[in-house]
């Protein structure tokens, strides 16, 4: 008997230990956790995919940045002059910024990090590629050379892909820079458990304002309803990626959500084969999809109808028209265009995008109350729907476009270009020399009511030619603890920063 | 013994091999590359080509894996695509969570599974041997990421007894390791059930009882002991099952583990991770039959024999 009392004595003690260890978690306001989706492979900054961005933002220094407003504004530039042709920009550094690693962030040092990314293959290298040269005319000066005269350069080098590295760090630590990346923004890196987190901690040497909490670990949770339960408990801080429903479960729990925008989400046309060729075919889909109904009953209410090829949060971005649901107008369309038996293929992507499968089914019905013969194919695997819209037999595809740097030209350029038909993600093979021509001119002008009017002329022609069934912008919800005072997030990217940013 | 282990461990590397060889094959059969998936949307076909010398994907396949053979044979996986970082590492750091994950759940399921069976066995017909096989039947058929979302909600949410999710604490792992047992205690207990049936109608037992051994030790020393064998195989099984069957649960729980990553690498054409991921899977369902053999033999001398 004496033996069974000790056994239970000693369990019910081991019992309040582990209880003990489980709740001995001071909550210091300090630190702040903050739950992503997924993991990414390196921190590298030339990489992109998932929320890596947000923790660039959080590591890495750029020459520029965005403000409130998604401006692209000075920061590490302390002064800039562009010469009288716009070719040459002279840049002069702060003079107290420095790495991570102590090593100062000097005019050697930006012209190291721009010659590697111009060096490198990937997918940062677009944003440095309008540089021509990089001259240091002094330790603080360095001076970037453009073929053309390129304003856009400012909203390339806020990009999170363009965030500056030591080169000391870089030099020493080869391949595995990704994984331990030494940098000069207001937090620095400090470790990365694999599959779990990664830490990070102000950084006291920063050029810039004091950043608000002392560490910021990054944790993966792919799960939404782990998500939830998270934040429910109050085990973490800052939560993305929740859709419109555990907004809703979120609110009644006494959490704070905040909306934040997402990305636009289009279905491409395919020029090259009918009956999607045509114009008038083109514009049909466009007036048989009832966007609104989509949006209220799919999405949840989690969307804008999208009115232009660039969205509002992007420079020049404006609404050029609306393409409202009226079914017999798309009827007489088709007729007009003779098309009486069509067979459409619709590629959607699945789980994705916020119920993309389903949004793809509820196109192709309306599609088909029109008499547009729709076949749908659902995929739920990236690399195999891009490679099978790379084969170019769709009649529409979804995809979607997100603004990373606040400048219209990435996006005309990626999307609309002829040097990119029937390549990534002109797979529509849209080709149009006027178009070509308003790109390069936009592309090029410097004053900025020009460039307003040259990228209004190019959104009011692609809505008239329907290179896309337009469809919505995308509204996120991210989740936000008591412990958060200091959040700024931005008109276009999809993740907020924890630190104050420049005017 | 030693015989034993030298064909064992020879038919060890043939799988291997084999395994490797469909990896690596079936992989490339799949459609879309890494080279397109890490240039992003702003490649270009240039770009995606020097990507694929790169990682050596422009040779013949044939080539491919004898080059990967070749480093495979000195101990180098390779460098996973995506992160640069050798893959052993990347494997290293992933896969004892879920051996231990696993480990444990199969180890608890083990215990309660035989105690379930023999108390089954013994009530044959009974009020306990009907509820056990209820119950048996219910766990076989609950899902591990229904059974882990209402612990989560019962555990975490409402008592806040255990963590939500991750990797912090010591307790962390109470919840994904109980969301896997159902399935494995139900297997258990019906297969150690059946068995326990059979042996107790053999001969021995009857001579034991009639011998004067005391029912306890006749059931547990005698009876248990043969029923054991099948039992110990199934666990290697389920041990082996679990390995693969955890990526539902690593996922609710944000659990670190290999299952997650393969996912992952598959999904981002990471050909090395992948390959490294499944070979190591292929390693520890060796090694499980294995260490079954051997702890069958222990139980069981006739086994050795054979």
């Amino acid at each position: 008997m004496a033996r069974r009392e000790w056994t239970w004595t000693s369990a019910l003690a081991l019992a309040g230990f582990t209880a003990l260890i489980a709740g001995a978690q001071p909550a210091s306001a300090q630190n702040i956790k903050v739950l992503l989706t997924s993991e990414f492979p390196t921190l590298d900054p030339s990489e992109t995919g998932g929320e890596l961005p947000m923790v660039l933002y959080h590591i890495y220094c750029r020459l520029y940045s965005f403000n409130d407003k998604m401006e692209a504004v000075s920061d590490l530039v302390a002064s800039e002059t562009v010469s009288e042709d716009q070719k040459t920009w002279t840049l002069k550094l702060r003079p107290n910024a420095k790495f991570h690693d102590g090593t100062p962030v000097d005019a050697e040092a930006i012209k190291f990090n721009i010659d590697r990314v111009l060096a490198q293959k990937g997918s940062a290298r677009i944003l440095f590629q309008p540089i021509t040269d990089v001259k240091v005319l002094a330790p603080d000066t360095v001076a970037l050379m453009t073929k053309e005269p390129y304003p856009a350069l400012r909203n390339n080098l806020a990009s999170p892909n363009a965030g500056l590295v030591s080169p000391k760090a870089v030099t020493a630590l080869g391949d595995r820079f990704g994984v331990q990346p030494v940098s000069c923004g207001p937090y620095s890196f400090a470790s990365w458990t694999r599959g779990t987190s990664i830490q990070t901690s102000r950084f006291d040497g920063f050029y810039g304002p004091k950043a608000p909490y002392a560490q910021i670990s990054f944790q993966f949770v792919p799960d939404v309803s782990t998500r939830m339960f998270l934040m429910q408990r109050k085990e973490a801080d800052v939560a993305l990626r929740f859709g419109p429903q555990e907004a809703k479960e979120l609110q009644a729990a006494k959490v704070k959500v905040n909306e934040i925008n997402g990305r636009t989400i289009l279905y491409q046309l395919n020029y090259k084969l009918a009956p999607t060729n045509d114009l008038r075919v083109r514009q049909a889909i466009n007036y048989a999809v009832d966007k609104e109904a989509i949006i209220k009953n799919v999405l949840l209410g989690s969307g804008t109808p999208s009115k232009s090829v660039i969205a509002s949060d992007t420079f020049g971005g404006r609404p050029s028209g609306y393409y409202e649901y009226n079914p017999e107008k798309a009827k007489a369309l088709l007729k007009e265009a003779g098309v009486t038996s069509a067979k459409l293929k619709l590629y959607a992507t699945q789980n994705r995008y916020y119920n993309d499968g389903l949004v793809g089914q509820a196109i192709a019905g309306y599609l088909r109350a029109v008499g547009l013969d729709t076949e749908v194919i659902l995929m739920g695997d990236w690399a195999g729907y891009v490679d099978r819209i790379g084969k170019g037999d769709f009649s529409l595809y979804t995809l979607s476009w997100g603004s990373s740097t606040g400048d219209p030209d990435r996006i005309v350029q990626a999307l609309f270009h002829s040097s990119r038909a029937g390549q990534t993600w002109n797979f529509g093979s849209f080709i149009d020399k006027n178009i070509d021509k308003l790109i390069e001119e936009g592309a090029a002008t410097v004053e900025t009511s020009k460039r307003l009017a040259i990228y209004g002329e190019i959104q009011d022609k692609l809505f008239a030619d329907a290179p896309w069934l337009f469809m919505y912008r995308t509204t996120g919800y991210m989740a936000l603890s008591d412990k958060i005072t200091t959040i700024h997030t931005l008109e276009g990217p999809e993740f907020p920063y924890l630190f104050d940013l420049p005017k | 013994m030693q015989r034993f282990l030298v064909i064992r461990f020879g038919r060890l590397l043939l799988t291997l091999l084999f395994v490797s060889l469909i990896t690596f094959v079936m992989l490339r059969l799949m459609p879309g590359d890494p080279a397109t998936v890490l240039a992003g949307e702003d490649a270009t076909p240039e770009v995606i080509r020097d990507l694929r010398i790169k990682f050596g994907l422009d040779k013949p396949i044939v080539v491919q894996y004898g080059l990967y053979l070749e480093k495979a044979a000195t101990g180098d996986l390779g460098q996973s695509i995506r992160s640069r970082s050798p893959v052993i590492e990347e494997v290293a750091a992933r896969l004892p969570n879920t051996l231990r994950l696993a480990g444990l759940a199969v180890a608890v399921a083990f215990a309660i599974g035989i105690l379930l069976g023999v108390v089954a066995a013994v009530r044959e017909g009974k009020w306990q041997d009907v509820t056990i096989l209820v119950i048996a039947m219910i766990g076989t058929s609950a899902p591990s990421f229904w059974v882990g979302l209402l612990l989560v909600l019962a555990f975490a949410v409402q008592l806040g007894l255990f963590p939500v999710a991750g990797n912090d604490s010591a307790l962390s792992i109470v919840l994904p390791a109980a969301s896997l047992l159902p399935p494995s205690i139900a297997v258990i207990a019906r297969l150690t059930r059946s068995t326990m049936l059979d042996v107790l109608g053999e001969d021995y037992v009857r001579t034991a009882l009639a011998k004067g051994a005391s029912r306890s030790s006749v059931l547990w020393r005698h009876a248990l002991r043969n029923a054991l064998i099948p039992v110990v195989t199934m666990v290697g099984l389920e041990f082996a099952r679990l390995l693969g069957g955890v990526i539902a649960v690593e996922t609710i729980f944000a659990w670190p583990g290999v299952g997650k990553a393969l996912v992952d690498s598959i999904s981002t054409r990471d050909y090395p991770m992948v390959q490294g991921i499944v070979l190591a899977f292929a390693v520890i369902f060796a090694l499980t039959n294995l260490v079954v053999d051997i702890v069958n033999g222990v139980i069981d001398p006739r086994v050795r024999a054979h």
